[in-house]
């Protein structure tokens, strides 16, 4: 089993040092991603995902950020262990990323090509004649259109998604192991949207490369994810595997974040929910489940004692009380209200 | 699987939970400021320095038996004793005593001129934002003016036409310096304009008045006072220079930057003569640019949390 | 972009308009007399005043100046008898220019040096450091500094010349005296500058690609730091011309800064007039310069303007 996970993270904890004192982002988090699957990581804003695959690339500030505890094993190698040159080998050739405003992830003062060859020679002798054929061949792939043309133009004279598309180029280029995507379209619109995916989805099959996608939005993971994972207030709520959460979800939060996708919930009664309250600062954790406050569904331990993960299968884990044998009768409650959903 | 109280298990009331945490926690905002211009060290010292040198600027020629004035030629060029606790002049006049009546002239010239530069500035800058159209621009093709020349060359030529002396400096500064702070000032007023809480309360009857006291004002009055923090360090700078080329306080009145001229002219023999003056001018630049950027960061929305 | 420039070149002429008419007005009323003086008879006071053209009314007085300058004739001196003013600038301009010059060389190099310094060991003792210089370089005035500097290279250690303008060695001091305000702003300005691009979202990026810290500092970080730089460039010539009154007089340069605080205190209102016109062209070109060059070198700027 074991050998089959690409990257694992296991036991991951940061704290960034603010002036108001240590904030929690990411608590005892675990995951990990399997060849040329698609995970698909969705929470709120502030749920600590954005930090989590961050730390994978060392991308995490410090300070502020300190990395408490945990392992990211990528290939059996411990990441968190190595050293600015050993990161820089990984990074852009082997795990690369994309962000999710590429109006702001480019560099505006440099030729998008000069920014795509520069990942091709960071990471290969090439001579600067092959790189720039092999910068318009990448761009011709991602459906850049006149890549000769767009080589020698500025990141403002392209459109927000001829933008993602270089950034994809730019992950692209050594054609790497994972690709963490971080909210890659919140900033396109819809239709945009939909682009990114479709190719996405192709470079994949083609190159074989396994997807971490970050979003907050149930709506544009269906289509694409092997496997989820629900963050909330830095912690894992809910693992499965994609089919299994679109019908059973198990968590009253996975269930609030779906009712927030306006696909799932277009018939005429269920209208289109959001969840009330906000997610908990996390300066001040709270004692039990961090969600309770905000939960239909709580009861009184889930204020008091932290929950356990309540695991069904391998892929499958859930951090709720309801799962607890002792909550038998709360549990049917969520099952009876919640049933229309599936 | 540990067993648990059945009791847990049941629902919790809605009652039972915190609410949501409203975002906007009510600490008013100058409280807020002083409490962070509080924590930031460095501004503390120069409000410090310069509640020091205004206290002294008070006292400190009554500290000792001399006049600022007073020529005694048996007693020229003294070293620092404890006669003469920062030596004499050439006209063995005290300058322990001239530092202070010349802290007294530096310090109103600047404070005065920072004031009223600051009144002209948002008064202007709040016609130029409020009426906007001709005016606006015409206004500020004349700031647009005004910045293209450095001050130095504005004042100097000002003061040629006003004279020398204490209120032409003052009138010279004030009459040339208004330009960043209506820059400012229309700025805000122009955004102001634009937000809810402007459009609330003009669409709800306020008079333009109104809301220029109510809204507008409060929310541009941390950027001016910083603004005018600045202004004051350019003012002691001002005047100095002016001294400095002849075109500013006249004797036997002094000030610092006189005080400074005459410091540098005799140097080589005597360097006490420039040294005290030379430091306490350069003290008040300094405590005024820190507490300047420390009200700067103390105010800046961008750092509060 | 033409639109553009063309829009800047005419507020450039308006202003310069502006500022002839509002100097000639203003200097018509300065008190006192710039012939005055023991010896000088009524019946002289008078021939110069007509020499001078000073009996005409002031709307002609008017005219003919602005004509005059137009022809690019500034007059003659009041004070310096016989001279004319264009003459004086010529004489004068060259050692302002080379002056100011080795002052704006020394005051970009180490300004940007200090203030990356500063940026990339922030929070550390350099970094402190660099902030503490700063602070004193903005709040000494300079007039004091260059007589600290003269004092102590020129009459305590005698390794420099103590004044004048004649060899590379008599450059030094009074170089370096009127670059050290400019030097404090801009080393300020540019560790603000690389402390902002250090959390854009494009260093990420260059990080993701797999650059090394170095790498990503020259390549991106300074690189994009720099293009704010170049918009205070105007104001920092301003500023270095402005010190050139002071620094001169001290160390008894021949140059235009000289001659003005001269002529303030002589109520020269023609050489006045002429070096204040002088200067707000010189600064105004320079101005435009500098705003061109950024649009021409950030790509940003020229986009948006197109």
């Amino acid at each position: 089993m074991d050998n089959e996970k690409l990257l694992d993270v296991k036991n991951l904890t940061i704290s960034f040092h603010t002036y108001v004192g240590e904030v929690a982002a990411v608590r005892n988090v675990d995951f990990y991603l399997k060849k040329s699957e698609v995970l698909a990581i969705v929470g709120e804003s502030g749920s600590g995902k954005s930090v989590s695959t961050q730390a994978i690339l060392g991308l995490t500030p410090i300070p502020p950020g300190e990395i408490k505890s945990g392992k990211i094993l990528f290939k059996h190698e411990d990441l968190l262990k190595f050293d600015e040159k050993e990161m820089s080998k990984i990074c852009g050739s082997q795990i690369s990323m994309i962000f999710q405003d590429p109006m702001t992830s480019l560099n505006p003062t440099m030729k998008v090509g000069n920014q795509i060859r520069e990942v091709l020679h960071q990471h290969s002798d090439i001579s600067r004649r092959e790189s720039r054929e092999r910068a318009i061949e990448l761009m011709t792939l991602v459906r850049i259109p006149e890549p000769e043309m767009r080589i020698d133009q500025y990141p403002h004279e392209l459109s927000g998604g001829m933008r993602q598309r270089v950034m994809i180029t730019i992950a692209m280029a050594n054609r790497p192991d994972i690709l963490i995507a971080d909210e890659p379209t919140t900033a396109l619109d819809v239709t945009i949207q939909s682009q990114i995916f479709r190719l996405l989805k192709e470079l994949r099959t083609k190159f074989d490369t396994a997807i971490i996608l970050i979003t907050h939005d149930f709506g544009v993971v269906a289509g694409i994810a092997d496997r989820i994972v629900v963050m909330y207030a830095g912690k894992v709520m809910e693992e499965d595997e994609t089919d299994q959460i679109y019908y059973e979800p198990r968590h009253p939060y996975t269930v609030g974040l779906l009712k927030a996708v306006p696909s799932l919930a277009d018939n005429e009664e269920e209208k289109l929910r959001t969840i009330d309250g906000t997610p908990p600062f996390l300066l001040k954790i709270p004692s039990g489940c961090p969600f309770a406050d905000r939960c239909e569904y709580a009861m009184r331990i889930c204020k008091e004692k932290e929950p356990q993960y309540f695991q069904s299968k391998d892929s499958s884990r859930v951090f709720c009380w309801l799962y607890h044998d002792q909550a038998d009768g709360q549990l049917q409650r969520f099952k009876d209200r919640e049933g229309r959903l599936r | 699987m540990n067993n648990h109280k059945q009791q847990l298990f049941t629902p919790l009331d809605r009652s039972e939970k915190a609410g949501p945490i409203l975002e906007t926690e009510t600490i008013a905002f100058w409280s807020d400021v002083w409490r962070r211009f509080r924590s930031n060290k460095p501004a503390l010292i120069g409000i410090i320095i310069l509640v020091l040198f205004v206290i002294f600027a008070i006292i400190g020629p009554s500290m000792v038996s001399y006049q600022y004035d007073k020529v005694d030629l048996l007693s020229t060029y003294e070293k620092p004793s404890s006669e003469h606790w920062f030596g004499t002049d050439a006209l063995g006049r005290d300058i322990w005593c001239r530092i202070w009546v010349g802290a007294r002239v530096s310090l109103f010239i600047a404070i005065v001129s920072a004031l009223s530069q600051m009144v002209i500035g948002i008064i202007i800058g709040s016609i130029s934002g409020l009426s906007g159209g001709k005016v606006d621009m015409i206004i500020m093709r004349f700031v647009d003016i005004l910045i293209a020349i450095p001050f130095l060359i504005w004042v100097s030529l000002f003061m040629m036409v006003l004279g020398p002396g204490m209120l032409s400096i003052i009138l010279a500064f004030s009459l040339t310096q208004w330009k960043g702070m209506a820059r400012l000032v229309r700025g805000e007023v122009l955004r102001l304009k634009e937000t809810e809480f402007a459009i609330a309360a003009k669409t709800m009857g306020a008079s333009t008045w109104r809301l220029i006291r109510k809204h507008i004002f409060p929310n541009v009055l941390p950027l001016v006072i910083v603004s005018a923090t600045f202004q004051v360090t350019n003012a002691i700078f001002g005047e100095a220079f002016l001294s400095y080329i002849g075109l500013g306080i006249q004797p036997p009145m002094t000030s610092w930057g006189r005080l400074v001229a005459s410091g540098i002219a005799e140097m080589r023999s005597f360097s006490y003569m420039l040294f005290f003056p030379a430091v306490f001018i350069s003290l008040t630049m300094l405590s005024l640019q820190l507490i300047g950027d420390g009200l700067r960061d103390a105010t800046d929305p961008k750092m509060r949390q | 972009m033409v639109r553009y420039i063309l829009n800047r070149v005419l507020v450039a002429i308006l202003t310069m308009f502006v500022l002839a008419t509002a100097t000639f007005f203003l200097l018509r009323l300065v008190p006192g007399d710039p012939f005055a003086g023991p010896k000088v008879v009524p019946e002289v006071k008078e021939r110069l005043r007509i020499h001078y053209g000073l009996d005409k009314p002031l709307a002609e007085q008017y005219l003919i100046y602005m004509g005059n300058i137009l022809r690019g004739d500034f007059g003659y001196s009041l004070a310096k008898r016989g001279h004319r003013v264009n003459k004086v600038i010529k004489d004068a301009f060259p050692a302002s220019l080379d002056l100011g010059i080795r002052a704006m060389i020394i005051a970009i190099i180490f300004g940007i040096f200090f203030g990356i310094i500063a940026a990339l060991n922030r929070g550390k003792p350099l970094d402190y450091l660099t902030v503490i210089l700063v602070l004193i370089g903005i709040s000494v005035p300079s007039f004091v500094v260059a007589a600290l500097l003269q004092y102590f290279f020129g009459v305590y250690l005698k390794i420099l010349p103590v004044a004048r303008y004649e060899s590379f060695w008599h450059t030094l001091l009074p170089a370096f005296a009127l670059s050290l305000g400019t030097m404090a702003v801009l080393a300020r300005y540019m560790r603000a500058s690389m402390l902002e691009v250090m959390t854009a979202d494009y260093i990420k990026t260059a990080k993701a690609k797999g650059l090394r810290n170095t790498q990503i500092v020259i390549r991106h970080q300074i690189r994009n730091a720099l293009f704010p730089i170049l918009t205070i460039l105007g104001p920092a010539i301003a500023m270095v011309l402005t010190g050139s009154f002071i620094i001169e007089s001290i160390f008894a340069i021949p140059g235009l800064g000289r001659h003005y605080v001269l002529a303030m205190q002589n109520l020269d209102y023609t050489l006045v007039m002429g070096l204040t016109l002088f200067f707000g062209f010189f600064l105004i070109v320079m101005n435009l310069l500098v705003d061109f060059t950024y649009g021409i070198i950030d790509p940003r700027v020229r986009y948006t303007r197109n």
